[in-house]
């Protein structure tokens, strides 16, 4: 028995350099694969103006439009968009979203959004809505399996800020943050 | 039954068995560790009368297998020569008999160098007797040993079977140098080369993925490995890229057929072939067409050195992009499959 192993060793010892493999193909496949989780982005102009029409004190107002791209999961999903002032208007002395100069002055907007173009429906904020600096505020929120255009979908904010006498004349600005979110 | 213990020190002691010896109980069992070895032997059970056994010849240490006389016969009426000795001091002769089951309480001897055992078995028979190494002896059961002999010898046959089988497989596949003493004549050997190309390493899978949640693009790549020869000044060859089976667009995924949206797609571009060139621009994947991935020139070849001047295998990338649409449902992985093909001429 040993005899018949070590032959067999032999032999393939000896006959292994001669041994060429071909393991070339003219086909081969490769699997492509993805994996689709919620997600959300959205777009936001520079800059909103807010004006007064005419010159008895009317209210500042002016409107901020944005594109939001959303897909929440499938199942028990949701999302929402909210704002936030990050910076008061400043310089001092005019509006302020903190600290108001009188009692009502306000910041104030309302929520205009589109369905997601794919599937879903938005739920637009309250309105009206008072900003503030110390929390996010609601512009939108959606539900399970909202789905927008690969475009996105629009969304607006109108803004409304008293026309407190109280102000000094003058150009003051203030930064808002909107965040949009998905699961 | 009688019990009787023997044992023998006289080399050329035999005895003949008598018209009483015939009342045996031994069992045929072998219990040496080399086959080579005399077997030991015990029957049980009933009267054997022409049990055969083994008688170590005078003078010799190798046994020989006898059949026992019948009571009426007080001689050896056939012998039998059996070598069962690879070492002449390390025989001891058992006896046999035709098998039943032994005695529990009996015990064969055993084979061992230069001693006397003892065997002491249920019978109320004599035993026939072998050489000093020996065991005392019984009536034996001869078809056991013949059949223990027998497998011995055909194991042996097989193995020299193989062993000359293998020699002349060795033979005739490994190279031999021969010189040859007288020219006895020319012969012109002649080869036509064909044009070919084959695919060597091609990835399994791969998965497309993208950084952050905001909607960017689904990337991946995977490198091909390709050898290839094209006919002289008239060749080319090419490596295609088709889907032959799509994402699984029912379930709202991405979609190669079929796109949700107008503009998805799944795109690559092609980079770094080391032979041939790489397909230009964009490529968008498709389910009905091949899509070109390299152009392989007139007259190429793959090899480090002259003629070829590349790699002994040649390489090329494919970076894939895939739309990433918030209308794809949440879920996966989707999954396609791409066929390459490589093709030569």
């Amino acid at each position: 028995m040993k005899k018949t192993l070590y032959l067999a060793v032999v032999a393939l010892l000896l006959t292994a350099p001669i041994a060429r493999a071909q393991l070339g193909t003219t086909t081969g496949t490769t699997t492509v694969n993805v994996t689709v989780a919620a997600e959300a982005a959205l777009s936001v102009g520079a800059t909103t103006n807010l004006a007064s029409v005419g010159t008895n004190f009317s209210s500042y107002t002016g409107t901020t439009s944005l594109t939001y791209f959303i897909r929440t999961t499938l199942a028990g999903g949701s999302g929402f968009i909210k704002l936030e002032v990050t910076t008061d208007f400043a310089p001092a002395g005019g509006p302020s979203v903190g600290t108001p100069p009188t009692a009502g002055d306000a910041l104030n907007y309302t929520c205009t959004v589109a369905n997601p173009g794919n599937n879903g429906a938005a739920i637009p904020c309250g309105s009206p809505t008072t900003s503030s600096t110390t929390a996010q505020t609601s512009v939108a929120t959606f539900g399970t399996d909202n789905r927008s255009l690969i475009g996105g979908n629009s969304a607006s904010v109108a803004w409304t800020l008293t026309n407190d006498p109280k102000y000094k004349t003058g150009a003051y600005s203030a930064v808002v943050t909107f965040t949009i979110s998905a699961s | 039954m009688q019990e009787r213990t023997f044992r023998h020190h006289n080399p050329a002691q035999t005895f003949s068995p008598s018209v009483n010896d015939f009342h045996w109980d031994i069992d045929a069992v072998s219990t040496c560790a080399n086959e080579e070895n005399l077997i030991r032997c015990r029957c049980q059970g009933r009267v054997v009368p022409r049990a055969r056994v083994l008688v170590r010849e005078p003078g010799s240490h190798c046994a020989k297998r006898k059949t026992a006389p019948a009571p009426s016969e007080h001689k050896v009426i056939k012998t039998q020569k059996v070598s069962l000795c690879p070492s002449e001091n390390h025989k001891r002769v058992a006896p046999y008999c035709d098998g039943v089951v032994a005695d529990a309480s009996s015990q064969a001897s055993r084979c061992e160098f230069g001693e006397p055992s003892t065997m002491r078995v249920a019978f109320a028979a004599n035993v026939f007797m072998a050489a000093p190494a020996e065991t005392s002896s019984s009536r034996l059961g001869s078809n056991f040993l013949r059949y223990m002999i027998l497998v011995r010898n055909i194991k042996h046959h097989l193995q020299w079977v193989v062993t000359l089988s293998l020699s002349g497989l060795v033979m005739l596949l490994a190279p031999v140098g021969s010189y040859a003493q007288t020219t006895l004549g020319t012969q012109t050997l002649s080869l036509t080369l064909h044009a070919a190309g084959l695919l060597y390493t091609v990835p399994a899978s791969v998965t497309l993925t993208h950084v952050g949640t905001t909607f960017t693009t689904f990337t991946g790549s995977v490198t091909l490995d390709y050898r290839a020869r094209t006919t002289t000044s008239t060749g080319s060859g090419t490596i295609t890229a088709k889907a032959t089976t799509d994402f699984p667009c029912a379930s709202g995924g991405p979609c190669i057929a079929t796109p949700p949206s107008a503009g998805d797609a799944l795109t690559y571009t092609c980079s770094g072939a080391t032979l041939g060139a790489s397909c230009s621009g964009t490529q968008t994947v498709s389910t009905t067409a091949a899509t070109n991935v390299v152009t392989i020139p007139a007259g190429a070849c793959t090899g480090a050195g002259s003629p070829c001047g590349n790699a002994a295998t040649n390489t090329v990338s494919v970076n894939f992009k895939l739309t990433d649409d918030p209308k794809y449902k949440t879920g996966g992985p989707y999954s396609a499959t791409l066929t390459w093909t490589i093709s030569a001429a």
